[in-house]
């Protein structure tokens, strides 16, 4: 009798461990890239490379485009000598021209600008990903690092990137020459570690109850029996 | 010692029937939610928060560009759920060449645009005004019946302070929401199956599934008594009603039905990155995207996988809930928990649940005081109704994505539906023991 109860112990422990692995599972998951362009140098209108890419995002939910670039710059002419090591005015603008949902994208840059008075070469980089949510070819979210704009009043309308236009953003007051090196961009999709489709969750939601249910029932069986006389 | 002392206190709560306790409850919670609403706007200047009334937080989103909409507003107010969907009938194909066009998409079952058409016979402002004093009457009317055997120093404080005044309501009448439309018909309902009349129960789920969706739940109270003609007769009447409802619909039949659906799921499906309605979502779906906005990793973790599996949740929440009632005894008791399980679904299933949603409670609100059950299960669920239909948006923070009422809410109806969970087992348990 006691190696019965243990054995349902154990079976119950079992079923309470596969389930929490399937949700866990479910739950985290990992980047896989999906295909990718660069690295190139940045010359001129870059719509084409990246149409060609945007095309791929409608055949993959949980798909989203990131962009990661490394500036050189060549020279730089400043109206004062001095300047903040400030970032803020540097970036690279995208603008998604796209029917009827227009996005602009800041990225901001980082570098060490200080090290512009020694007339050493100078490296920009970011690293920021320009994720863009998508979700049965809707458009969900765009995020930028952690900013989250959404477009909930036009979320049934699929982003096209018919074009795009990048160019880098900074200060009036400074003139910028470089060269941006390293532009990537890739499609990545964010999966998770089991994929597990919404009428497969419900049946396990289901089994899963049914199971607890079961154990109550047995639990109930116990104080029937257990009932004083 | 402990246990002398709840006992005690037990025994003085059960001096006073569930409806005392949960008008004392809403009193006590309307007066300090309006005093601390009032310190924060006037006193302090913090703007109302967004889950607040009277606020320009219904503007409207998706209106065809064609309409002016300064012309349908009142000041800065809009009454955005009526103004929408009655613009939208207007242009008479809401559904698959609106999705098509991009705008003036309605995600609303054809019935419920329907409501909207005779509407548009009449001046705007005078139909607005007629449509929200229908809905208080048809909410209104059902409560009277459901009390008849309540003395007036209960039947009109209930009335008046724990259903007009009740923060749902009011919320569903400052949105303009039809809610209390398909809440009505579902407190007719129970009004006929307290008499035992299930083909009108039957019926009554059925016309308000087709406004809502989610009451559909309560059609299993028919499987559960076995009433299978009824439940065809229910099911009759929901199928004829929606398909004659989008015929009126410009677009195509088959277009619109595979439009509403794609609808449906662009808008309910999934949440990810929509976090503005955080704050104001009542859904536990709130709790679950709340809980990762906590600093605590644990709960983070916790709520990262219980919102990725939300559908396993919801699921394992049904199953639950349909063994524990086929379980179940045949008492009046059992049906109330039934009905307030059924509810809980309804309110729960979906990811997004607004505020008027919550209105649905009324339904087992009504069927503790129609029975005047006293048990445990009573008392707990009236009490934590009264909670939540308090107005706890005054207490959180100025369009903050955690709030009181996206946190507490929830909790409060996971605890309603395990509290008939128990309830269900405890009347399966009692019948086996008085039986045996």
């Amino acid at each position: 009798m006691r190696k019965f109860q243990k054995i349902r112990f154990l079976f119950k422990l079992a079923v309470f461990l596969m389930f929490l692995a399937i949700l866990i599972g479910s739950t985290f998951t990992h980047d896989s890239l999906i295909s990718s362009t660069g690295p190139f140098p940045l010359k001129g209108n870059m719509a084409t490379r990246v149409n060609d890419l945007c095309k791929n995002l409608h055949k993959s939910d949980d798909s989203y485009l990131q962009i990661s670039f490394k500036m050189e710059l060549a020279s730089m002419k400043l109206n004062q000598n001095s300047f903040q090591t400030s970032n803020e005015n540097y970036g690279l603008r995208m603008e998604f021209d796209s029917s009827g949902l227009p996005a602009l994208v800041y990225m901001p840059m980082e570098g060490h600008l200080e090290s512009l008075s020694t007339g050493t070469p100078i490296s920009l980089y970011s690293e920021t990903a320009v994720n863009i949510f998508w979700r049965h070819n809707s458009l969900l979210a765009l995020q930028v690092g952690d900013q989250v704009s959404t477009r909930n009043t036009k979320m049934y309308r699929p982003l096209l990137c018919d074009s795009v236009r990048t160019e880098v953003g900074y200060d009036s007051s400074r003139s910028l020459e470089g060269q941006i090196r390293d532009f990537q961009i890739s499609i990545k999709s964010t999966e998770p570690i089991f994929q597990i489709s919404t009428p497969l969750q419900a049946l396990l939601g289901g089994i899963f109850a049914f199971v607890i249910s079961s154990f109550k029932k047995s639990r109930r069986s116990e104080v029937k029996r257990g009932r004083p006389q | 010692m402990n246990e002398n002392i709840f006992a005690k206190q037990l025994r003085m709560i059960r001096r006073y029937d569930p409806l005392v306790v949960y008008l004392a409850i809403i009193t006590i919670g309307h007066a300090i939610g309006s005093i601390v609403g009032y310190i924060r706007v006037n006193y302090l200047g913090v703007p109302a928060s967004i889950g607040q009334l009277s606020i320009n937080s219904d503007f409207p989103s998706s209106v065809p560009p064609r309409f002016e909409i300064s012309k349908f507003s009142y000041g800065l107010h809009y009454f955005g759920d009526f103004m929408e969907p009655f613009l939208k009938s207007d242009m008479g194909a809401p559904y698959a060449t609106a999705l098509k066009n991009g705008f003036g998409v309605s995600n609303y079952p054809p019935l419920g645009q329907v409501l909207f058409l005779p509407f548009r016979f009449v001046p705007y402002h005078l139909g607005l005004f007629i449509y929200l004093f229908l809905m208080v009457l048809s909410v209104i009317i059902p409560c009277w019946l459901l009390t008849e055997h309540l003395p007036n120093s209960k039947k009109i404080p209930l009335i008046i302070l724990g259903v007009f005044l009740s923060y749902p309501l009011l919320f569903g009448l400052d949105r303009g929401n039809f809610t209390g439309f398909a809440v009505g018909l579902l407190l007719f309902a129970t009004w006929h199956l307290g008499k035992k009349n299930f083909r009108m129960f039957g019926i009554l789920v059925a016309i308000a599934t087709c406004l809502k969706l989610t009451p559909i739940f309560l059609l299993f109270v028919l499987i559960r008594k076995r009433h299978w003609f009824d439940f065809f007769i229910a099911c009759l009447t929901g199928l004829t009603l929606s398909i004659v409802s989008m015929l009126l619909f410009d677009g195509g039949f088959i277009n619109n039905w595979k439009a509403f659906f794609k609808i449906l799921g662009s808008v309910h499906g999934n949440l990810n990155g929509l976090g503005d309605f955080r704050g104001i979502n009542n859904s536990p779906m709130a709790l679950f995207q709340n809980l990762q906005n906590l600093n605590f990793a644990p709960l983070h973790y916790l709520g990262e996988v219980l919102e990725r599996n939300f559908i396993f949740v919801i699921s394992a929440m049904i199953v639950t809930l349909v063994i524990a009632i086929i379980r179940s005894s045949d008492s009046k008791e059992s049906s109330m928990l039934m009905m307030t399980g059924l509810i809980t679904l309804t309110s729960s299933v979906l990811p997004i649940n607004f505020t008027y949603g919550l209105l649905f409670y009324l339904v087992p609100l009504l069927l503790i005081v129609y029975f005047q059950s006293t048990s445990f299960e009573s008392y707990a669920i009236a009490a934590l109704i009264g909670l939540l239909f308090v107005n706890k948006s005054s207490f959180s923070p100025y369009e903050a994505l955690i709030t009181g009422q996206s946190l507490v809410n929830p909790v409060i109806q996971i605890s309603i539906f395990l509290i008939c969970i128990r309830g269900l087992h405890r009347s399966n348990l009692n019948e086996e023991f008085t039986s045996a």
